[in-house]
Formats: structure tokens, sequence, C-alpha cells
């Protein structure tokens, strides 16, 4: 809640701040902008995949219309407020408007950048502008790899140095801030009184800090990052290890320790994730106007054992034949070993009913693969944007997606598993800016 | 016949416009590639001078000759440069002005300004400062 405060004042100081520096000088110049998409999405699947997708459609995954005010003053400062209303992050029920951007900029020479307030991180190539849908060639973006953080947005600082030679710009990009997110899970079977099934979204305070490497010239963009993050949860020390209990000393017969109510050694907890990402992607253009576009994350997590511990990335291929752009791409999130086991593990641990309370406990074991959060998919997307200019295109694509032994991109129904899954997504979106 | 035809074509295609860089007095000389960062938003300032590029609104004529001949940009290639370099949060395109006149007024009262403009439409209180 106090964060939640902090946030808000932090975004009126600003704008307070920004009103003022309008209204002092006569040599600034304004500029009001806005983008948006109006997109639709329809599975062949009765459960729900990315939040909103099943076979009665959804305008929600795809949808958004924002606002960008940009104020510059002559002498390098300048105020960027943006605003948007899209799906919620705090449910999977309601629109929300919030305040994307609200900082300052300065560039005291041709090489320098400073901007504070709230800002975007440069995690991946599309992150900063992954909400304006002309920016990119893909219905949307490969969801495997743009979900690495629940937000990419914090209050805080960074500091940009470029340094351009004759056919190459480089830019080093650092920043240190933090932000209030939540982290969204699904629950198959819930974990009551605590977790009740269905959707939750868990509260944290996430610290970041990183820096980001680029190199852009006139056919080839490379990028590489490297960022930590820590992600304290609201209520309190964070699960990091949860213990087998054998129900006889020696056997495999048993359950893990999910709940501190069940009988067994306590439960590891730590104060808060210690997150680290590296990021590495690229652009490469192609002769007869084919672009080449390969983009990887890994997110690990040094002391727990989760599933959200993953290796993602994509790879897409995508031509200009006039105003028409066609790409396929190929996408892969599989969560790290130990992760993926340990949930694979408690997912199929199941005790026979002669035991007593054998029933509570099978479902505290789904519940706990689930708070796992745990990633095994494959996708592959066959698609095409029509420009009908440079500030507006429509959009159609075909997803198929395979999970593997588990995939938390999936509401699975109640009992039944997130893996084995092969789910067909059609979506169409027309993206525009003004 | 066909030389008749392409010194026909070429005879009424409208004459292209005698394109002029020109900026307020305390702009120094450019050469092409300044000039091309400058309207990237790569290069904000020369010699300690803060620069304000202005441009013509998009599909104007002379716009469209600055961007091939001085960009060696198409109108789209420079609108979707601009698009995604401001939904990055890195700055915003030149400001746009919708006649000779606004353009010759504001470049000769706004130090660092620089636009272009028409041969035929130059005055002496803006400098020329390339000329391809």
């Amino acid at each position: 809640m106090i964060a939640h405060i902090q946030h808000h004042c932090l975004g009126l100081l600003l704008v307070t701040f920004g009103l003022l520096v309008v209204s002092l000088t006569a040599l600034a110049d304004v500029k009001l902008s806005g983008f948006g998409t109006l997109g639709g999405a329809i599975s062949d699947q009765d459960f729900i995949y990315q939040r909103f997708i099943d076979n009665s459609g959804t305008l929600y995954r795809d949808s958004v219309i924002g606002v960008q005010l940009d104020v510059t003053h002559q002498n390098g400062w300048g105020l960027t407020l943006q605003a948007k209303a899209g799906a919620s992050t705090h449910n999977d029920t309601d629109w929300e408007a919030v305040l994307n951007w609200a900082f300052l900029s300065w560039r005291p020479a041709n090489d320098w950048l400073l901007r504070a307030g709230r800002l975007r991180l440069p995690l991946m190539l599309h992150s900063a502008n992954s909400d304006v849908g002309v920016t990119f060639p893909f219905a949307r973006l490969p969801t495997e790899l743009y979900s690495l953080l629940p937000t990419v947005d914090m209050n805080g600082l960074s500091v940009a140095k470029t340094w351009l030679t004759e056919t190459t710009e480089w830019t080093l990009e650092g920043y240190l801030g933090k932000t209030h997110a939540d982290w969204r899970y699904y629950l198959r079977d819930g974990l009551e009184p605590l977790f009740p099934s269905g959707a939750m979204f868990l509260a944290y305070d996430f610290e970041m800090i990183g820096a980001v490497l680029s190199r852009i010239s006139e056919r080839h963009t490379w990028r590489v990052g490297i960022h930590h993050t820590t992600a304290a949860w609201d209520v309190g020390p964070t699960p990091i290890r949860f213990p087998f209990v054998p129900l006889m000393p020696g056997s495999t017969l048993g359950y893990y320790k999910v709940s501190p109510e069940l009988p067994g050694p306590p439960i590891r907890y730590a104060e808060n994730y210690d997150i680290y990402l590296f990021t590495l992607g690229t652009e490469i253009r192609l002769p007869q106007q084919w672009q080449l576009t390969i983009e990887y994350g890994r997110r690990h997590f040094t002391e727990a054992v989760v599933g959200a511990d993953t290796h993602a990335g994509y790879l897409s291929l995508s031509k200009h034949i006039g105003r028409w752009t066609p790409y396929c791409y190929w996408a892969g999130i599989r969560s790290d070993n130990q992760g993926l086991n340990l949930a694979k593990a408690m997912n199929r641990n199941q005790l026979p009913a002669t035991v007593p309370g054998a029933a509570l406990i099978n479902m505290t074991q789904r519940a706990g693969a689930d708070l796992i959060d745990p990633y095994e998919q494959k996708s592959l997307a066959l698609g095409t944007a029509y420009h009908l200019s440079r500030t507006s295109s429509f959009k159609l694509e075909w997803l198929h997606t395979r999970t593997g032994a588990l995939s938390s991109f999936v509401n699975a129904p109640f009992g039944e598993d997130s893996g084995g899954r092969q789910i067909n997504v059609f979506s169409l979106s027309y993206s525009h800016t003004f | 016949m066909p030389i008749f035809l392409i010194l026909l074509f070429l005879l009424v295609q409208p004459a292209a416009a005698d394109l002029s860089i020109i900026g307020h007095a305390t702009v120094p000389l450019l050469d092409q590639a300044t000039l091309q960062r400058i309207y990237t938003g790569k290069t904000v300032a020369l010699n300690g001078v803060r620069l304000t590029p202005v441009n013509f609104p998009p599909n104007h004529p002379l716009r469209t000759q600055f961007l091939r001949n001085y960009l060696e940009r198409d109108e789209n290639d420079y609108t979707g440069y601009w698009t995604v370099r401001c939904y990055v949060g890195k700055g915003v395109p030149p400001q746009e002005l919708h006649s000779v006149t606004e353009v010759l007024h504001f470049i000769a009262n706004t130090a660092g300004a620089i636009g272009y403009i028409d041969d035929s439409d130059l005055t002496p209180e803006v400098k020329v400062l390339l000329k391809k």
C-alpha cells in the first residue's frame, strides 16, 4: 500500500514539475501522440491460454490504447508522459489505465541521455515499445520471451552514453530503480485458505539494476543486457525450497511440504527472490528485404528452486513485399531442469487413497506444482502484417503451441494438467499511431 | 521512337526544386553526414550551439525531396524510424512548420535553428549551411 502511494506521489510530482516546465517557457515544443491496437484472438480449446484466449474469443489479450505527451525544450530538457489503458495486471477481468512513463530527460550533449522518473526497462528489443503494434510485424510479441518479468516499468534513473562512428552507433545504457507489481499464478486446485483456486496475483516489490549494450548499423542491430532484480513478497518471506516428507524413513512414498500446516521439517524461506536476467537480441537485414530476428533471455533465480528459472527465446524470419510483411517465428521456453523436475515430481505425486488425508495432501501437491510456476512449451507462428501506411497496419496470425510437461501460460482445468496440450490461436488486429 | 518517348517523358516531368539547407547565423556549416544525424536526433548540438531542426509536414514536396536527396530515406522509412524512437522514449521528431514563410521566420529568429528551402525563396536573414 505504502509503495502504491509512493508511486502515485512520484507521478504527481513529475506531472506538476512538467506542467511547471511547460508554463515557464515559451521555447518548449509540445507534441501529443497516441497509439492503439484493437486485437481479437480465438483458440480451438475450451481452456484459457495466455490469460484470456479460449474458443469463445477475446479482445482483452491484445487490445490497448495510449497517449503520449512529449515536451522538449531547446536547452536539452524534456518531459515525457505516457498513459495507456489495457488489460489489468492485477486481475484477469478488468481493464485499467496506468501511467507507463512519467520521466524527465536531459541531453547535456550529443552522446549523453539522462532520464529520471517512471521508465520502461530496456530488456528485450521491443520491450520499450511493446504496446505500439505498428513498430513490429508480429500480431503479438512472443509470450515465451516477453514475459521475463511481470512488469517492465520502474521508478528510477537511466543513463545512456552513445559513441558514433561513421557507420555504427554504440550505446551503453545503465539503469537503477524500483517498482511494485503483481506476479500472476494459476492454481487448478487451490491451497485453502492461503491460496484459493484460479488466477491469483501476488504483489512483489522489485528493485532493479542493469546495463544494456547495443550496436546499431545500417543493416544490423545487436543488443546484450545483464540485469539484477530482487523481488520481495508483500506479505513476508518467500518460500524457496519445499522439503520432501517420506511417510516412512527411507520410503519414496511421501509428499512435498508446500504448506506450513503439513507435518514435516520446515519450509525454507528467503527475504526475497534474487533474480539475474541475461538478454541477447539481434535483428539482421538480409538481401532481398528479408530480416532475421533472434532473441534469447535467461532468467535465473540464485537460491530458489522454481519453475520460473527459465531459458526462453525465439527466431523469426520476415520479408518486406510492398505493403506486406509476412513472417514466421519459432519460440520456446523451458524451466531449468531443477525447477521443472521438482514441478513434475510434485504434480505427479499422488498418495494412495488408503493414506489418511490423501485427498487433501494430493491437492496440495498439484497446487505446489502450480506455485512453482513451471514452463515447457514451443510455439510456431505464421502471420503477416499489411501496412496501410507507416502509422497503421492490419495483422493476421496463426499460432500453434505445444506444451511439454507443464506450462503456466495455460489455465489447466480442475484436476487436469497444463502439459501435453496443443493449442491453435488465430489472431486479427489493427494497430494505429497518430 | 523509344528515344522520342524518353525525351517527351523528361520534358513533361515537373522540374525538381533546388534545395538549400539553411540555418540561423549561429549554426556552423554542415556536411551531409552531420545533417543526417541532426534530423535523426543523434546530434543535438554543434560547437556548443543547441540545434533545433524543422521539417515540412509529411508528403510536402520539399520534404520528400529533402529526405531523398539529403537523408537518403523515403517518407515511410523516416516516419517509421521516428515512430520507434518516440515510443522507446528517446526523443521526438523535428518540429513541423507548414509554410515557407514560417520556416524563414523561425530560422531567422531562433538560435540553432536549421531547415531547408527552395533556392528561389532564400533571403539574406538566413545562412546557407549546405548545398548539394
